[in-house]
C-alpha cells in the first residue's frame, strides 16, 4: 500500500467514503422505511377500527348500525362478528383466508399467495348488550409496492451516483498532478545532464506545485553558485601554490647549474625555504578553514577576559599601524568575560585590524569597540540548540579608509579574494584568507560578522558572538 | 607543552590525544614508528610517548634511533609488554618510563609530569620559583606574592614553558613550537600577545618585571638584572 500513487490513494479513500454513505443510506432506507411504513398502516387500521367502534349504537338486544356505515374505511375493510365469532356483517376481501383467529387489540399479518394483508381486531364489549368483534383488514400490497419502487431507484441511482463521483474525482486528480511528473522529468533531465545552468519551467497555477518548482529552482541556482565556487577555489589554489613552486624551481636549478660560493648555495636555500614555509603555512590555514564548524576540539573555549586580550592587542599592532601613521584607538570597558577560545579570538581580532592598517586612509584612525549587548537582544544568533541564552558580544574595528565598493561586500569574506585584484597584497605575505578565516572563526563561536562600508568614509566590521555562560570553577 | 604520541589502535589513540589536550598539552599524534620519526626529525617535543607494538617500526626502534641521534627528549614507554624482561629492555634502550596497558589515565598524567619536572628542574620539585612568581607544575596554580592569578589554558601553557627554561632566552619559533600542534598555523602576533597578556596579568603593579624581551631573539623570564 506504500508505493502507491497519491491519485491512487485519494481515490480509493473518497471511493470507500463515498461507498460506505452510500451502502449506509441504502440500509437505512430499507429499515426504516419497512417499519415506518408499518407503523403507519397499523395506526391508520387502528383509528379506522376505532371509529367503526364509536359508530355503533347499542341496544339491549340488538346491535345497530347506521345504514350509512361504511364497510370500507380509510382502505381498510370492516367486518363484524359475534361473541362466538360468527359472522354479522362485512365480506372479506376476496383471497383472504378465512380461518384467521379473532385476537383482540394486537396487529396480524396474514399472507396469501402474493397478497399480503394487516388484520387489526378489537372486542367491544358493552355492559347492557353483547360483545361484538370487529376486524379491520387492510391490504398492504400498496404499500409493499410503494416501498419496492423505492428501494429500486435507490440501488439504481446511488450506485450510479458513486461511479460518477470516483470517475470525476479520477479525472481531476490526474489533472491536477500532471505537473508533478513534467517537473520530475525536466529535474532528472537536468541531473542527468552537465549544464547546471537550466531551470524547471513553472506551471500555469500559483499553486502549491508553483511553490516547489520555484523551490527546486532556487536550490539549483545554490548548487550551480556552489559548483563555482568551487572550481574558483581550486583555481585559486593552484594559482597562489604555482608562483612559490615556480620561485623554488627556479633557484634549484640556478644552484644546480653550475658551481656556486657557499654564500650564493645558502641563499638559494634561504629563499627555497621561505617559500616553502610560506606553502605550508597555505596548506595549514586552508586545511583549518574547511574544518567542520561543529566539529569537537575545534574549539577551545574558556573563560577569558576579553577587554584585556583586546587590550594587548591593540597595543601590539599599534607600531605596525604606526608605520602608515594611523593611531588606533580602543574602546572598551575596564573587564569583559566571556567564553571564547583565546587563540582563535586573537587571530580574529589581528586579522580585523591588520586588513583596517593595510586598506585604512594614510594617518588616519581604527576605532576597536567592545561592548556587551544583554540578552533579549540576542536573538537570532545562530546558536548550537540546546544552549542557554546569553547576553552578545560585540565587536566592532572602524577605519577612516576609502572603504569598500557595494556591489564587492558579500564578496570580500570569500577565500581568497583581495580587493586588489592584482594580487598587490600578496607581496605582504597575504593570500586573502584572512577574512573568510574571522567569519569561521565567529561562525565558529555561534556567532556572526558583518560589514558596513561607505565610498570614501570608512568600513565596520561587527562581530557578534553569545557570551557564554561562566563556568563555576 | 608539546607532546608526541605514538599509538597504532585508533580508538585509543584518539581518546587519549583528546585527553591529553584538555589537560592542558599540545599532541601530535600519529599511528606508526615511521611517521613518530618524521615528526620527531622535524619538531622538538618536549616528551614523546611511545607504544611498542606498532606498524612499520616498532617503538623500540624508534626510541634507539632517538638516543642514537643524541635527543634527550623523555620517552615514555605505553605497551601492552608486561613483563619484566620486556621493562628491563625498554628502560635499557634509553626509555625513562613504562607504563604497561591497561593502564589509567591519571598515572599516564601524573608520569608525564614527573618526566617534565625532571627535565626542568634538577631538584625536582613541582614547584617553580622566579623571585615571588610561584607555578605549580601538578595542579597549574599560579600566584605572585601569594595572590592567585589566573590565566587561560594558553597563558599557563607559555608561563610554564617560560618558567622551565628559565634563564634561557627563547625565540618566538621556539614558544610557538612547544605550546601548539601541527592543527594551528598562526602568525608570530599572536606569542608578542600572549606575552603582552601575561606581562598584564604577573609584571603589572610589581616593581619587579620578569618577562623580559631580547630585541631580535626573543624573550626570557629571570629577575630584573
Amino acid at each position: 500500500m506504500k508505493n502507491w500513487s497519491i491519485k491512487t490513494r485519494v481515490s480509493l479513500f473518497y471511493s470507500a467514503f463515498l461507498l460506505g454513505i452510500a451502502a449506509l443510506m441504502i440500509i437505512f432506507l430499507f429499515l426504516t422505511t419497512d417499519s415506518a411504513v408499518q407503523n403507519v398502516t397499523e395506526e391508520r387500521l387502528q383509528q379506522a377500527v376505532r371509529e367503526v367502534a364509536n359508530g355503533i349504537s347499542y341496544f339491549d338486544d340488538r346491535i345497530e348500525i347506521d345504514p350509512d356505515f361504511d364497510f370500507y374505511a380509510q382502505g381498510a375493510t370492516i367486518l363484524l362478528y359475534g361473541p362466538q365469532g360468527t359472522s354479522l356483517a362485512g365480506t372479506a376481501p376476496t383471497g383472504f383466508p378465512s380461518q384467521v383467529p379473532l385476537v383482540s387489540g394486537t396487529y396480524q399479518t396474514v399472507q396469501n399467495g402474493n397478497d399480503h394483508w394487516m388484520v387489526y381486531d378489537l372486542l367491544v364489549s358493552h355492559p347492557d348488550a353483547t360483545s361484538l368483534w370487529i376486524r379491520g383488514i387492510y391490504l398492504t400490497d400498496n404499500t409493499v409496492a410503494a416501498i419496492r419502487l423505492m428501494h429500486r431507484v435507490a440501488l439504481i441511482a446511488l450506485p450510479s451516483l458513486f461511479l460518477a463521483a470516483v470517475v470525476g474525482g479520477w479525472l481531476v486528480t490526474k489533472k491536477a498532478f500532471a505537473p508533478v511528473d513534467r517537473i520530475r522529468q525536466a529535474a532528472a533531465e537536468i541531473s542527468a545532464g552537465n549544464d547546471l545552468t537550466r531551470r524547471i519551467q513553472l506551471p500555469a497555477h500559483r499553486d502549491e506545485l508553483y511553490q516547489l518548482t520555484e523551490t527546486l529552482n532556487q536550490m539549483m541556482e545554490r548548487l550551480q553558485k556552489a559548483f563555482e565556487n568551487e572550481r574558483q577555489f581550486s583555481s585559486d589554489v593552484s594559482h597562489e601554490l604555482r608562483t612559490p613552486i615556480a620561485v623554488i624551481l627556479s633557484y634549484c636549478d640556478y644552484a644546480l647549474d653550475r658551481e656556486h660560493t657557499p654564500e650564493e648555495y645558502r641563499k638559494a636555500l634561504e629563499n627555497i625555504r621561505t617559500q616553502s614555509r610560506r606553502m605550508s603555512s597555505l596548506c595549514a590555514q586552508l586545511l583549518e578553514l574547511s574544518q567542520n564548524l561543529q566539529a569537537a576540539g575545534a574549539l577551545q573555549k574558556e573563560e577569558v577576559n576579553l577587554a584585556l586580550l583586546c587590550d594587548s592587542i591593540c597595543e601590539e599592532l599599534s607600531t605596525a599601524a604606526e608605520k602608515r601613521g594611523i593611531r588606533i584607538f580602543p574602546e572598551f570597558p575596564e573587564d569583559l568575560e566571556a567564553q571564547v577560545d583565546e587563540t582563535q579570538w586573537m587571530r580574529l581580532l589581528i586579522n580585523l585590524i591588520n586588513n583596517a592598517i593595510r586598506y585604512g586612509r594614510e594617518n588616519g584612525e581604527i576605532h576597536v569597540r567592545l561592548f556587551a549587548v544583554p540578552e533579549e537582544a540576542s536573538s537570532g544568533l545562530g546558536r548550537a540548540s540546546g544552549t542557554p541564552a546569553s547576553d552578545t558580544v560585540v565587536l566592532q574595528v572602524a577605519d577612516d579608509g576609502p572603504g569598500i565598493p557595494p556591489e564587492k561586500l558579500d564578496k570580500i569574506f570569500t577565500r581568497f579574494y583581495q580587493a586588489d585584484e592584482s594580487r598587490a597584497g600578496s607581496k605582504s605575505g597575504g593570500f586573502g584568507l584572512g577574512l573568510s578565516y574571522v567569519k569561521w572563526i565567529a561562525e565558529a563561536h555561534g556567532g556572526t560578522v558583518s560589514v558596513e562600508s561607505q565610498l570614501g568614509k570608512g568600513t565596520t566590521f561587527t562581530v557578534r558572538i553569545p557570551r557564554g555562560e561562566a563556568t563555576t570553577e | 607543552m608539546r607532546l608526541l604520541y605514538a599509538e597504532d589502535e585508533d580508538s585509543l589513540r584518539e581518546l587519549t590525544a583528546q585527553r591529553l589536550t584538555e589537560a592542558g598539552y599540545s599532541v601530535d599524534a600519529c599511528a606508526d614508528g615511521r611517521e613518530a620519526l618524521d615528526y620527531l626529525a622535524v619538531t622538538e617535543y618536549d616528551a614523546v610517548i611511545l607504544d611498542i607494538l606498532m606498524p612499520r617500526l616498532d617503538g623500540l626502534s624508534v626510541l634507539r634511533q632517538l638516543r642514537r641521534e643524541g635527543k634527550k627528549t623523555p620517552v615514555l614507554l605505553l605497551t601492552a609488554k608486561g613483563s619484566v624482561t620486556d621493562r628491563v629492555e625498554g628502560l635499557d634502550s634509553g626509555a625513562d618510563d613504562y607504563l604497561v596497558k591497561p593502564f589509567s589515565f591519571e598515572e599516564l598524567s601524573a608520569r608525564i609530569r614527573v618526566m617534565l619536572r625532571r627535565m626542568a628542574d634538577s631538584s625536582g620539585s613541582s614547584i617553580l620559583t622566579l623571585a615571588d612568581l610561584e607555578l605549580n607544575l601538578n595542579t597549574r596554580q599560579v600566584t605572585r606574592g601569594g595572590k592567585a592569578i589566573s590565566l587561560t589554558s594558553k597563558e599557563y601553557s607559555v608561563l610554564e614553558y617560560l618558567m622551565m627554561n628559565k634563564g634561557i632566552v627563547l625565540s618566538r619559533e621556539k614558544i610557538e613550537q612547544h605550546i601548539w600542534n601541527y592543527d594551528y598555523e598562526g602568525g608570530s602576533n599572536v606569542i608578542d600577545v600572549y606575552i603582552r597578556c601575561l606581562r598584564k596579568k604577573l609584571d603589572t603593579g610589581y616593581d619587579q618585571k620578569l618577562i623580559h624581551t631580547i630585541r631580535g631573539a626573543g624573550y626570557v623570564m629571570r629577575e630584573e638584572a
